[in-house]
């Protein structure tokens, strides 16, 4: 295998002798394989804060300095491939006897060469960067991936980006609760689908693509079991809000622009008629602050109204401020939606004063923020109808025929009379006027699914589920909010659009150069532009933004050497492999005394 | 449809295997070619499924866990029917069988839902790097299976190596040098393709450092031979530490394939089976 001229050479350097060793190779290409390992075992790459958090202040610090968190650029790494340029080089130059059967052995070696060779000027001179476009622009720089801008020798133009997507496809998984297994269930009609390993049968009876929840308001029977009425707000001449207000349910609402509340109430007697259009009862809508000392096992609520304060077990409390909306602040409280309502608090105690905001939604927010008071846990409850509205309008009505309505303003009954179906009433000198138009003694929602086209916007299934509590049916929506569930509560159904829906992405690219067009592409994904060295790909997109196309940029000029690499190492290898068994079949034969190249 | 078929292919190898077992340990006349046809016969079911599969997805079945499953199985399958017609495998062919039955196993138990593919995987590339890949794959997979026996064989017999002990160890380098130009292919398409997807035909990706420490693997395994005799080591040990070396690489095959959802740097790779 080795000639007696290349033992004669190794003999008289050793240096020489080391870099022409086979050893040496292996050696080599089991360190880089291992080496490649660790570079993926060890996350690579990262800031050096994500190491500490992983491995500890001192094996990160050690991890740093060994160049192991990013492998593939350290010096170690890359004095590992120079040697296996070196080894390679010394290897095919002492083995070098220029014969047909060792086309194989040259050719695979030298590529590799090439390949490492080609990567170098790719790394030094080549750039590689992102640019993000919107359709119409045009850019004369990309990014760097380091963020650095690089300018580019021309004009790009996106003249159109379209994103083409495949017809949603929609799954039928179940779930089963005590069993934490999601199963995708296939969508056949009608035949019964048994949820493996599970005592449930789901069957499909009917599929609309594309349907739609109709509610309607019903009268169940005429005894008087879930009042309701339906009231019109009139601005002017017209309807401006209308609505069901259900007396055992939600029975108000709250109109912040018209500065109005409308409340319906069913009395059982004519003293509670009475007692219920007096002005200002108890007064159920204001934000609450409830202080709580934890190891005393105290607590006190305290009505929160800005500017008051409270003295209460050492600590004076005081209002700052309130709010509906925290981030809104700042707005008048009528225009805030009741998104993150918060109380501010100044505490003022033995260690001076100190202030807080508390939120009604994060009841927790202060144990994770340094506070002078620790022990002093404050929460604030905020009534969902809290209404800061000076006006209100209280509909009652009792079991014989007693009919009442009480305008109120600014917690004073103004007046109060009787009213009937269908009449107009105006609420106080506001131009607005009010109706009841229906009431229903007891109010049902009747639920139906009509189908609103053939297209598939948003289908729907009628499934069957049986199971240990016997047969029930139900509507599937697609994407709905909520999983549709069997009787006993460890079934669910849901219908959901799986996968990737994006077929393809394609940009329009022109590029300008001196006010010329000079090339033209409609690029898509595995399909790039280029043009003067520089290539432009299809890499991504904005889902916030469908105009929005990103594009990946590369100039590569060492890309030729390296395919040049690749192709002489595939047709090298499957010379050894493959054909070079052919010709020393046939030659050996003849010439037993060919040389052997590898 | 398709679970009926991967069942009926999945009895197929289950047959496949226990004739192989039965032309081994008793070795009746009528399976010496028999066998081989059984075994045929259960590799177009493996097509059929495959084929199937292709036409009904109206893409290369090569796009999730189940597909390349199936497709792997029937790599082996191939690798095999061409190995046994090049070099005789024999007892290596009931191992293979084994091998195929538990691959379609595997694949009964997963999701075969057909899903769209995802841009980066509408390309012909896809269809040349899988298929180079999984061949050579498939052809590794006997070679671990010879590895095996070697070892097997190796311990059994003791120090003194028999004839077949022997033969074990030289098939499984001919098998890796049928198994390897393919291996070789697969990496370098799969690098020509991500650079004309995304500019770039390296990325030290999970997957791609792991496909390339597999093949430095079988590479340095290529290597042994050459570089062993000339180091100070017991020569009877030799075909012991090139069979080790060819077990290691089959898994870091196996690690490649399967294995990378569970590294730490997964998060990052865009192309981990099981990364939902």
């Amino acid at each position: 295998m080795v000639s007696k001229k290349s033992a004669v050479q190794s003999e008289g350097s050793p240096l020489w002798g080391f870099f022409t060793s086979v050893k040496l190779a292996v050696v080599l290409i089991f360190l880089i394989a291992l080496a490649c390992g660790l570079g993926t075992f060890i996350v690579q790459d990262k800031a050096p804060e994500e190491y500490k958090a992983r491995f500890g202040e001192s094996l990160a610090g050690l991890l740093q300095l060994t160049q192991f968190t990013h492998i593939f650029s350290s010096y170690w790494f890359t004095l590992l491939l120079v040697l296996v340029v070196a080894n390679l080089a010394c290897c095919t130059i002492d083995r070098w006897r220029g014969t047909l059967l060792q086309t194989g052995f040259i050719l695979t070696h030298i590529s590799i060469i090439l390949i490492l060779l080609g990567s170098i000027i790719g790394l030094r001179v080549g750039q590689k960067g992102v640019m993000w476009i919107a359709e119409g622009q045009k850019m004369e720089q990309f990014h760097l991936r380091d963020g650095t801008p690089k300018p580019l020798p021309f004009e790009i133009h996106l003249d159109a980006f379209i994103t083409e997507k495949h017809p949603p496809k929609y799954d039928l998984l179940s779930y089963v609760k005590d069993q934490h297994k999601e199963k995708s269930l296939p969508i056949e009609m009608g035949k019964p689908q048994p949820v493996p390993k599970s005592p449930y049968v789901v069957t499909i009876k009917d599929y609309i693509p594309d349907a739609a929840l109709l509610e309607e308001a019903i009268n169940t029977s005429d005894e008087v079991k879930n009042p309701a009425i339906f009231v019109q707000l009139y601005g002017s001449e017209t309807v401006a809000v209308e609505g069901w207000l259900v007396a055992n349910d939600r029975n108000w609402y709250v109109d912040r622009k018209r500065d109005l509340r409308l409340e319906y109430r069913w009395v059982n007697s004519e003293e509670e008629l009475k007692k219920a259009q007096a002005a200002n009862p108890s007064s159920p809508s204001r934000p609450k602050l409830i202080a709580r000392l934890k190891e005393k096992g105290v607590s006190q609520e305290f009505q929160a109204e800005v500017g008051k304060d409270f003295t209460w077990e050492g600590y004076n409390l005081k209002i700052l401020d309130f709010t509906l909306d925290f981030t809104q602040r700042m707005k008048p409280l009528k225009e805030q939606q009741p998104n993150n309502p918060a109380i501010q608090v100044e505490m003022d105690g033995p260690q001076g004063k100190e202030s807080r905001w508390v939120f009604a939604s994060y009841p927790d927010w202060d144990e994770m923020h340094p506070t002078k008071y620790k022990e002093l846990k404050l929460l604030c409850e905020v009534p969902q109808d809290l209404s800061f509205v000076s006006q209100q309008v209280r509909i009652l009505q009792g079991p014989n025929d007693q009919r009442l309505l009480a305008y109120i303003k600014e917690d004073k009954v103004v007046e109060s009379f009787p009213w009937e179906l269908e009449k107009k009433y105006d609420v106080g000198n506001s131009g607005q006027q009010i109706k009841v138009s229906k009431f229903y003694p007891s109010f049902g929602v009747k639920q139906s699914v009509v189908k609103r086209s053939d297209e598939l916007k948003k289908p729907a299934l009628f499934v069957e589920m049986d199971g240990p509590r016997g047969k029930t049916t139900d509507w599937v929506f697609a994407e709905a909010p909520q999983a549709t569930a069997y009787k006993d509560g460890n079934l669910f159904l849901l219908y959901k659009q799986m996968g990737e829906n994006i077929k393809d992405w394609k940009s329009k690219l022109r590029i300008v150069k001196e006010g010329k067009t000079v090339a033209e592409k409609t690029i898509e994904v595995n399909d790039p532009l280029k043009y003067g060295g520089y290539t432009f790909y299809q890499a991504s997109y904005d889902p916030q933004n469908e105009k929005l196309s990103g594009l990946q940029v590369a100039r590569d000029p060492g890309v030729l050497l390296v395919y040049i690499g690749f192709s002489s190492l595939c047709f090298g290898i499957i010379f050894i492999f493959y054909i070079k068994p052919l010709l020393r079949r046939r030659t050996s034969v003849s010439d037993t005394a060919t040389q052997e190249g590898t | 449809m398709g679970s009926i078929n991967i069942n009926i292919t999945l009895v197929a190898f289950v047959i496949v295997s226990i004739t192989y077992v039965i032309k081994e340990v008793w070795r009746p006349e009528i399976l010496r070619r028999g066998a081989v046809a059984i075994f045929v016969a259960a590799f177009l079911l493996n097509s059929i499924l495959v084929v199937n599969r292709w036409v009904e997805a109206g893409h290369a079945p090569f796009s999730n866990l189940y597909e390349s499953l199936v497709f792997y199985a029937w790599s082996v399958g191939f690798a095999y029917l061409v190995l046994e017609y090049l070099y005789g495998l024999r007892i290596v062919g009931a191992l293979s069988a084994v091998m195929i039955m538990l691959l379609l196993l595997y694949a009964s138990t997963t999701d075969e839902t057909i899903r769209p593919l995802m841009p980066a995987l509408q390309s012909n590339w896809l269809t040349i790097h899988v298929v180079t890949y999984f061949i050579g794959y498939g052809a590794l997979g006997i070679s671990f299976i010879t590895a095996l026996l070697f070892l097997g064989s190796w311990v059994r017999s003791g120090k003194n190596p028999g004839e077949t002990t022997l033969g074990f160890e030289k098939l499984s380098y001919k098998i890796v040098a049928f198994g390897f130009p393919f291996l070789t292919l697969g990496l370098v398409t799969g690098a020509v393709w991500a650079n004309k997807a995304w500019g770039t035909y390296w990325s030290w990706d999970p997957k791609e450092t792991w496909s390339l420490i597999t093949w430095l693997i079988y590479l340095g395994y290529l290597h042994l031979p050459l570089a062993l005799p000339r180091m100070n080591i017991d020569r009877a040990k030799i075909p012991l530490i090139q069979s080790t070396c060819l077990v290691m690489a089959f898994l870091a095959v196996v690690f490649t394939y399967l294995g990378l959802a569970y590294l730490p740097s997964a998060s990052d790779s865009e192309h981990i089976y099981g990364n939902k």
